[in-house]
């Protein structure tokens, strides 16, 4: 198992060279990478100094482009001299598309980070992409990560420790509550923290930038002291995010002393992550748990078995049904089922029309009345007692 | 060129008019009482879920039999029908899948919507069902549409921050069907992009738990500048495209659709008559400059937030969010009041879902044309009896005279707000 990380100094490569099992650095220009905080030829210049301090070095161009954004990126990445990059990261399918078209050379780290959860749709990334790598999503539970590790044809990586991503706009939401008081130090960016009044005691770390706006979770994703079971599966890479906890100008500082931690498996490992960290997926995912509960729960009577529904009541005199099929009025045993899950059994011997005659046959779609029944109300639905007793 | 006015593409050089491509109009059916009003109101096709695979777990939803009598009223009409299958799915999700497509596919429908591709491999081995590339998976430009091409997928739906000129562009470079959302509610994220609900509600956003974390109140500090604030800097206004029909129109876009499964029957029917008016007028080389007053008072009659144009013409900006709460969004001009349920010879049923005041003005939307007044004190229950103030959810008779000739079983029925 190998580790990554982000690096924006000469100083984080030196310290990255240093790192046993770190072979490699993510290089993320301000015009590309989301977070990127480094020119074009910066970026060029590090990834040079990488690959002399026998690193790889991988371009980031993770944003999402619409059309027009999309061309003038293209014309960056075509203007950089990528000789050094030995891969290029990306995130929006066509920027993948584009690598694989216009620089066949240059091996592929596709981003499924965002709801790729399930197999058939993870082989088919690879499978027509190509990628040298998947970087797969903190959403997915360990077991599911390891059974990703065995079944897909290619690299795995997973993060092992660092800021997980919310919220992605294109939109700049932050300026117009906030003025520009930090531009001297920090051009373009904006930081805030966010309370929703539903989650008050959470500040979620928000930034805009060029790109637009992020929020992040409060809590920083952190496995590295969980790491065995993924690494017996075969799991290539696990990436450590230092961006935010770094020094200025530098993304990388202390990575050497966490990985040798992380190596060793240093029982104060956890400690050493200076941010409150959580990995509510690892475990297991359960956010599709209370969906069931969310339902109206007369919604699923209403198949072939219901015949009518309770659209008006004359307490005392008579009820009208909107009719959601034909039915015939021989049998008058008949059940009408309320949104509580309440059932009054109704011995009904004539349905009538809107006009008072009596019908034999009720039609799809239509008006009909019958007597009054204690405890029936508007929207019950009406079923053959037979059917339901 | 005035907004709405005729468009010069429409004429030919000896003024003869031309037909320009018509896109289709596409409408939100959160119920099958809505698909059927949706078509009954003039859409060309409609979207509509079953109780799973979608993005919308609170929506009514359809039972396997009303997605099949769905199906059967929209296909009787020529009208389109297509499924969302547009939740993100782990691999137990994908349980049943394979033989829902193989239904869908006995049953007619169109085309599925879908946002991931494990959902696609699923849908293309089990059936022949057509694909269209739901927003969720935020197709933003042409390669990324060719990779979505590649995969099967006959029609894009592409991402709300996309302008109809670089739509345009997407659909001549990559050679399919484009689609856009042209009204409603939207995400300020990248669609498919905002995982808020997972880790603060426990709720899949993306798998159809979203808890709309977008719309509550924020309050924010910046450390750096000492400033703090509270507002709603995450809640998007909703977009309005009426204006923008004749651009629409004139790029070629395919389908125009209208975002809200789970808005009211009002809501349905209310956007499908104006932005059906709109593409007609301005497809048959007439404009609608003249009608856009009346066509906005009925996109103002409905519950919604300040309208604004999206990214149509340029990106989203700072003035795009809505500072309000979601409890105080826009109340419309009108009140939802009931439907028409039948039409007898010489009265026509309504189910009213919200009492009438004695002084409200009562109106039933048609199909096509003006609204018809009706006077309040036309209202009787089901026993022939005269309603002083008619209450919500009863069935009242309205007598049928000349002026509501025109009334039809599923017509809306609304109140001017008093």
């Amino acid at each position: 198992m190998k580790l990554n990380t982000f690096v924006t100094s000469r100083e984080d490569i030196q310290a990255c060279a240093a790192t046993p099992s770190l072979e490699e650095v993510l290089i993320e220009p301000r015009e590309l990478g989301r977070e990127g905080r480094i020119s074009k030829e910066q970026a060029i210049e590090l990834a040079v100094f990488a690959v002399e301090s026998g690193l790889r070095a991988v371009l980031v161009w993770d944003i999402l482009m619409t059309q027009s954004e999309f061309k003038a990126k293209c014309e960056v990445v075509a203007s950089m001299n990528l000789d050094s990059f030995e891969a290029i990261r990306t995130q929006d399918p066509g920027a993948a598309t584009w690598v694989k078209e216009n620089l066949p050379h240059k091996k592929l780290q596709f981003v499924v980070e965002n709801s790729n959860h399930n197999l058939p749709g993870l082989k088919r990334w690879v499978r027509d992409l190509a990628p040298e790598r998947l970087v797969l999503s903190t959403q997915l539970p360990e077991e599911k990560l390891i059974a990703c590790c065995r079944e897909l044809s290619t690299q795995c990586e997973i993060l092992g420790a660092g800021k997980i991503l919310l919220f992605y706009s294109k939109r700049h939401l932050l300026q117009s509550n906030f003025s520009s008081g930090e531009e001297l130090a920090d051009a373009k960016w904006i930081y805030a923290d966010s309370m929703s009044e539903e989650s008050a005691s959470r500040p979620f770390p928000t930034i805009e930038n060029e790109h637009g706006t992020f929020m992040y979770l409060n809590k920083d994703h952190f496995i590295l002291d969980k790491l065995v079971n993924l690494d017996a599966a075969g799991m290539h890479t696990i990436r450590i995010d230092m961006r935010d906890l770094r020094e200025e100008g530098h993304a990388a500082a202390g990575i050497k002393e966490l990985c040798e931690k992380v190596l060793a498996r240093d029982e104060t490992l956890g400690e050493s992550w200076p941010r409150p960290t959580s990995a509510p997926f690892f475990k297991r995912n359960r956010t599709d748990k209370q969906f069931s509960r969310m339902k109206p729960q007369t919604r699923l009577l209403r198949d072939n078995s219901c015949l009518a529904e309770v659209v008006s009541v004359e307490r005392g005199e008579a009820i009208a049904l909107y009719t959601l099929q034909q039915f015939t009025t021989e049998v008058s045993n008949f059940t009408f089922i309320s949104h509580d899950g309440t059932s009054v059994h109704a011995g009904i011997a004539t349905f009538a029309d809107l006009s008072g005659n009596p019908v034999d046959t009720c039609g799809a779609h239509s008006v009909v009345v019958c007597p009054w029944f204690k405890g029936v109300k508007p929207g019950a639905i009406l079923v053959r007692a037979s059917l339901n007793e | 060129m005035l907004r709405g006015a005729p468009s010069s593409q429409s004429r030919t050089n000896s003024g003869s008019i031309t037909r320009m491509m018509k896109p289709e109009l596409l409408a939100p059916a959160g119920s099958l009482e809505k698909l059927k009003v949706a078509v009954l109101y003039g859409a060309d096709a409609v979207f509509f879920s079953g109780q799973k695979f979608s993005l919308r777990a609170r929506a009514d939803n359809f039972t396997l039999d009303e997605i099949r009598e769905g199906v059967e009223f929209a296909n009787a009409r020529g009208v389109k029908t297509y499924i969302t299958l547009n939740a993100f799915l782990h691999d137990d999700d994908l349980e049943g899948l394979g033989e829902f497509c193989q239904f869908l596919d006995e049953i007619g429908v169109t085309a599925v919507i879908v946002s991931d591709l494990g959902v696609i491999d699923v849908v293309q081995r089990h059936s022949r069902l057509n694909v269209h590339l739901s927003t969720q998976a935020s197709c933003l430009n042409t390669a990324s549409a060719s990779f979505w091409k590649r995969q099967g997928v006959e029609r894009i739906v592409l991402g709300r921050e996309v302008s109809i000129r670089e739509a345009a562009e997407i659909k001549a470079e990559a050679g399919l069907e484009v689609e856009m959302f042209i009204h409603g509610a939207m995400c300020m994220a990248y669609s498919g992009n905002c995982v808020i609900s997972n880790y603060t509600a426990g709720r899949d956003s993306n798998r159809g738990g979203c808890i709309q974390s977008c719309r509550f109140q924020y309050q924010q500090s910046n450390s750096t500048s000492s400033c703090s604030s509270n507002s709603f800097f995450m809640s998007s206004k909703d977009m309005s495209g009426l204006e923008y029909v004749p651009e629409f129109c004139d790029a070629g876009i395919d389908s125009l659709k209208i975002e809200g499964r789970m808005k009211s029957l009002f809501y349905v029917a209310s956007l499908c008559r104006a932005y059906r008016r709109a593409i007609d007028l301005h497809t048959a080389g007439a404009g609608f400059t003249e009608e856009m007053s009346r066509l906005n008072a009925e996109l103002v009659s409905v519950p919604h937030r300040d309208y604004f144009d999206a990214s149509f013409s340029k990106p989203a900006g700072m003035l795009s969010t809505f500072q309000d709460r979601q409890g105080t969004i826009r109340s419309g001009t009108h009140q939802f009041t009931g439907i028409v349920l039948e039409k007898c010879d010489r009265f026509a049923a309504v189910r009213l879902y919200a009492p009438i005041l004695a002084d409200q003005r009562v109106e039933i939307l048609p199909f096509r044309g003006d609204p018809i007044h009706v006077p309040v004190t036309d209202v009787f229950d089901l026993l022939g009896n005269r309603m002083e103030s008619p209450r919500q959810d009863c069935v009242v008779r309205i007598p049928l005279d000349e002026r509501l000739a025109r009334v039809e079983p599923m017509n809306v029925v609304r109140a001017a707000r008093v």
